[in-house]
């Protein structure tokens, strides 16, 4: 895709850009809450406000005052710690439904509520290098690698709606060009789950799915990757040489699987400095009730692999 | 209920019973090359007066004339009246053949129907050799740049031959070749359509008040007819510019009665960019197109003509890689995506009331990406084909029957065969002579098949009112899905002086068809895909009222037209969904069920004749769009919503051998989704700190309603002069245009870039032409 775009090059070539003046509406703050919560870890919150387009400061929220709920009932009260976070003394529970309530004096208080799905229950875990060939070839070569694979098979439970995410890491042993150390590649996979969730054109590094493709059953979904790292100048070098990859795989709430859609859309069309990027604006999803964020609660495998040193005959 | 359609009946039949009246019939061509004409005026007197239709053909049925012998004549703009005295007792056929004016100060050309007299409510034409001499970006005349200069039509993204019409989107517009309809009318990228002037007799948009022999589309008919060859002499045009070198050869086969007309352009640009590329870098990157228009048209006998048309087009992106693993490695990479059209016509007269054209065409629109890799010294290869396209066998037949002075009934019958085909994917690899793989993927083809059945009644009740009400039926079938469409079709116009008068028009639409594609200027193609059980057809409702008035001394007409439209089962892409050529899971991407409105008053001054041609265009108008998932469900403006549209067009004929034209064009801007707040979330991501850490921070922007903000406004001088010589050898003509006189930067597009030293975010706009100058030749022999 890159070949084609040589004629809007040269047209942008002779054209040019102009930054423009704009005078904007009165723009509305409202409080940001950042709260992913996973069991064996204390309630860890984030409080800041929305700032106006033209603002360049973050500005955390310090004087809140933040409850938690479960069954209606109050647990605790979340304590200031610095920049913005709060800390709650419990950790939260497998099955639990929580409610968090936050009063600040210059908003509106806020509130949302989310839950933590059941431990993923995996069977089987399989990497192979140089495994799965593209689906589109290019006119650039080490496009045109085979992927690496990373199977997961696991089983879902048939009594509930269930949504996973995956996210990986690699970590580079040789350290020959400095700065070079970890890499989160983006995703692919030919598999018809993912590709119901109509995320693929969105260059993601992270996966979610659901499970209304295969409730119940004992499936094995195959992850695509390539070994790769951008140097701190944009250029992509394609790594043969042994590595570890750490894993995410999240059993997640509803809640976190539409905030984790819309974030992928979101960021892929913020780039509207990128000229493959154009789909139409996508507004966040957030389950803040008069705010802005994500209240969100999953549970987790966290692991690693040992990759070892692997050379692709062309 | 049975009495009043008695009497309706009695009432409209009425002229037919108890008049007594003559008929002439007969074609009007050009004198010097034999080419019908089409819209010219055969007249006695204003009582008596008809135009030729699409063919050239006129039937007239004569009434109230006081001799037997009386004076008929013909007239067309751009040519000499020609009159012939007729005994209508004797004559039954006249054939007239105009001469084209040449004489600049013959300004006026007298007994032209004019706009006041006509059923057209929302339609406009531009004489083909205004185009030719209108300025524009690469020097080269463009019937869809020209088309988005009149009121109501907007060209999108600048310099595109898009035509966004009434608040409709490009798949909305049924393009019209000598009838058949092309689905891809673009070359570049889409900054050149693949209308050559050069070929092409007639011109003419339909915006609304639709006849009933059109349907198909929602919002806009562009009828474009090419010439039928020269049946008397032989000649052609060559012309070399920046964008392409053309040339069009004309003659006779057997004079006077078959002749042929040939045409062809192509993008010499890879003859510098792949030596350049391959010297520079290695590679070979090119990219051309080019288009051929043929027809031949051979005429049996008074009573029976035929036609042969063809049409072929292709943009053709290459890239060539040698080297690629190892010295005998080589990747080519091409795309490929164009039209093909061929049809067959046969026009026969019944009688002098009664006109014949059969059609049988096929047409078809596809998009091919080749890449192969192979190496020179083993037997390892891999294949990678895609293709989308879409292509139809038609067969039309349709009767103009002159059944009395005031009542004309045209109808006809319309088959047609559609086959889609999405997206389908071949792939194969072979190692040491082992086919390790060899599929093909993706979504199946489906075969459509659609029956149309139209009449339109042009009827007209004394001298003060004419009418053209019609009926479009259509029936659709396509992989289990079952359609049925009525489609009123009314215009009504009540002419209260000979000069001016008042028309009011219905439309319904239907359309079975939608387009996937993207507003870049990339190469990714379209792909066309049908209404099926899960996405309904489009449909829409349009309302106009217009008051028309001609200036006979001046031969300026003046039109107001206002319109009012509704569209339902719209779609759009989900907030957010990216097109990427691959149609796969369409369905997945977009939301169905919108809904669409539309309302604005256009002003059109046009003076077609004399010293000094052109027009003056205003639209006030808005559009917009409502979706259950977009916009919080909120109605939110059209992508291409523009309040304000002025043009000036204008052309000015210095002497014989001197014409400079000129165009001023003004828009309000065009809306866009602006950020207007943000905020962190802490986000898994990478930390290259060197500790394993899945925490990130990331922006996100808060953004206004879809579509709320409005860019820079556009505006934009062009200016060209044509240069015509005689030389030994023909006639050729120099044109030196500029494009963008005054260097307007012009928004294209609007982005938000964060300044990573302040962290502060700024929002940028993107011109793309800068002022352009440019000639070209051409030499007419």
């Amino acid at each position: 895709m890159k070949k084609i775009k040589f004629l809007v090059l040269i047209l942008f070539s002779i054209s040019c850009q102009k930054q423009l003046e704009i005078i904007l509406p009165e723009f509305e703050q409202k409080p940001v809450v950042n709260c992913l919560f996973t069991p064996d870890t204390n309630f860890i919150l984030n409080l800041s406000h929305s700032i106006s387009i033209n603002d360049s400061v973050k500005l955390n929220i310090e004087n809140a005052k933040c409850y938690l709920f479960s069954n209606e009932l109050l647990i605790d009260s979340l304590s200031y710690i610095s920049d913005g976070f709060y800390k709650s003394n419990i950790k939260p529970e497998q099955g639990k439904y929580y409610e968090l309530k936050v009063i600040t004096p210059d908003f509106d208080e806020v509130s949302s509520m989310s839950y933590i799905p059941a431990n993923l229950q995996i069977v089987n875990i399989e990497q192979e290098n140089f495994s799965v060939s593209p689906p589109v070839y290019s006119s650039e070569p080490f496009e045109n690698l085979p992927y690496n694979r990373l199977s997961f098979t696991f089983t879902d439970n048939a009594n509930t709606d269930n949504y996973y995410e995956l996210k990986i890491i690699l970590k580079r042993f040789w350290v020959d060009i400095e700065g070079l150390y970890f890499e989160n590649p983006l995703l692919y996979s030919y598999d018809e789950i993912i590709k119901n969730e109509d995320i693929l054109d969105y260059e993601p590094n992270l996966f979610v799915f659901s499970d209304s493709l295969f409730n119940g059953q004992t499936k094995t979904i195959d992850f695509l990757y390539k070994p790769h790292w951008i140097t701190w100048d944009g250029n992509v070098i394609y790594w043969y040489g042994e590595y570890r990859l750490y894993y995410k795989f999240r059993a997640i709430s509803k809640q976190m699987y539409d905030y984790r859609k819309s974030l992928i859309k979101h960021l892929y069309n913020q780039q509207s400095d990128n000229f493959e990027s154009f789909g139409d604006p996508v507004q966040m999803y957030s389950n803040i009730i008069n705010g802005y964020g994500i209240f969100a609660g999953y549970s987790e495998v966290y692991d690693s692999i040992f990759v070892e040193n692997s050379e692709y005959e062309f | 209920m049975k009495k009043i359609t008695a009497l309706l009946i009695i009432f409209l039949f009425s002229a037919t019973i108890f008049s007594q009246n003559y008929t002439l019939n007969g074609y009007v061509s050009d004198v010097t090359t034999g080419e019908k004409l089409v819209n010219a005026t055969v007249f006695i007197d204003y009582k008596n007066a008809v135009s030729t239709n699409e063919y050239g053909y006129y039937s007239l049925i004569i009434k109230g004339v006081s001799s037997d012998t009386v004076k008929l004549a013909a007239s067309l703009i751009g040519y000499e009246k020609q009159e012939k005295i007729i005994d209508l007792k004797t004559t039954k056929s006249v054939n007239f053949q105009l001469q084209s004016n040449t004489n600049i100060d013959t300004i006026i050309i007298t007994g032209q129907i004019p706009i006041t007299q006509n059923t057209d409510i929302g339609t406009v034409s531009i004489p083909v050799n205004q185009l030719k001499i209108m300025p524009t970006i690469g020097a080269e005349s463009d019937v869809f740049k020209s088309l988005q200069l009149m009121p109501g039509v907007q060209e999108g993204s600048e310099g595109k031959s898009n035509l966004f019409v009434r608040g409709g989107a490009p798949d909305e517009n049924l393009i019209l070749l000598d009838d058949v309809s092309l689905y891809y009318v673009s070359h570049l990228g889409g900054f050149l359509s693949v209308f050559n002037t050069d070929a092409l007799s007639s011109v003419k948009l339909h915006k609304g008040g639709f006849p009933a022999r059109y349907g198909s589309r929602l919002s806009s008919v562009i009828d474009i007819r090419m010439k039928d060859g020269d049946m008397k002499n032989y000649h052609g045009n060559f012309a070399i510019g920046l964008l392409n070198t053309k040339i069009l050869i004309e003659g006779p086969i057997i004079k006077d009665k078959a002749s042929f007309l040939f045409s062809a352009r192509f993008l010499p640009i890879n003859l510098i960019v792949k030596p350049f590329t391959y010297f520079n870098s290695g590679q070979m990157i090119g990219y051309n197109f080019y288009d051929i228009n043929a027809k031949i048209n051979y005429k049996i006998n008074d009573k029976n003509q035929l036609f042969f048309s063809f049409y072929t087009g292709d943009d053709n992106l290459s890239v060539t890689i040698p080297k690629v693993f190892a010295d005998d490695d080589i990747i080519r990479y091409n795309q490929k995506w164009g039209n093909k059209l061929v049809a067959f016509r046969w026009n026969h007269i019944f009688s002098q009331k009664l006109f014949l054209n059969t059609t049988a065409s096929y047409t078809r629109f596809r998009y091919l990406n080749k890449l192969t890799s192979e190496n020179k010294s083993d037997t390892n290869s891999f294949k990678y084909d895609f293709f989308t396209g879409i292509l139809d066998y038609s067969v039309k037949s349709t009767i103009d029957y002159n059944i009395s002075k005031n009542y004309k009934l045209k109808t006809g019958v319309n088959s047609i065969y559609h086959n889609f085909s999405p997206g389908l994917t071949y792939f194969k690899i072979t190692n040491s002579d082992t086919v390790q793989t060899d599929t093909t993927t993706g979504i199946k083809q489906f075969s459509g098949f659609e029956n149309i059945f139209f009449v339109e009644n042009n009827i007209s009740i004394g001298r003060f009112f004419t009418s053209n009400l019609g009926l479009h039926l259509s029936y659709y079938i396509l992989d289990g899905a079952k359609f049925t469409s009525y489609e009123p079709r009314i215009v009504l116009n009540f002419i209260l002086h000979q000069n001016f008068s008042f028309k009011a028009s219905y439309s319904e639409m239907n359309q079975y068809v939608h387009l996937l594609t993207n507003n870049t200027i990339s190469l990714i193609p379209d792909v066309w895909v049908p209404s099926d059980k899960n996405i309904k057809p489009s449909r829409s409702k349009q309302y106009s009222l217009g008051f028309f008035k001609y200036f006979p001394k001046k031969s300026i007409e003046l039109s107001i037209v206002s319109y009012y439209k509704l569209s339902n089962n719209l779609i759009s892409y989900k907030e957010g969904a990216v097109f990427i050529g691959n149609a796969e899971n369409w369905q997945d991407k977009i939301e169905t069920g919108g809904n669409g409105t539309s309302y604005g008053v256009e002003f059109l001054l046009q003076k077609s004749q004399g010293r000094t041609t052109g027009w003056v265009s205003y639209t006030y108008a808005k559009s917009l769009r409502q979706f259950k998932n977009i916009n919080c469900g909120e109605p939110y403006p059209f992508k291409y919503d523009r309040t304000h549209d002025f043009s000036i067009v204008l052309n000015h004929k210095i002497n014989d051998k001197i014409t400079i034209s000129g165009d001023w064009v003004f828009g309000s801007g065009y809306p866009y989704t602006m950020p207007i707040g943000r905020y962190d979330i802490i986000d898994d991501g990478t930390n290259h700190s060197g500790v394993v850490s899945f925490e990130q921070n990331q922006n996100i922007f808060i953004y206004a309603d879809r579509n709320s903000f409005r860019m820079r406004a556009y505006h934009r001088l062009d200016l060209a002069t044509n240069f015509t010589k005689k030389v030994k050898r023909g006639i050729r003509t120099w044109t030196i245009s500029i494009y963008n006189v005054y260097n307007r930067q012009n928004p294209y597009f609007y982005y938000t870039k964060i300044d990573k030293n302040t962290n502060k975010i700024h929002l940028y706009q993107q011109s793309l032409f800068p002022i352009i100058p440019l000639i070209s030749y051409s030499l007419k022999f």
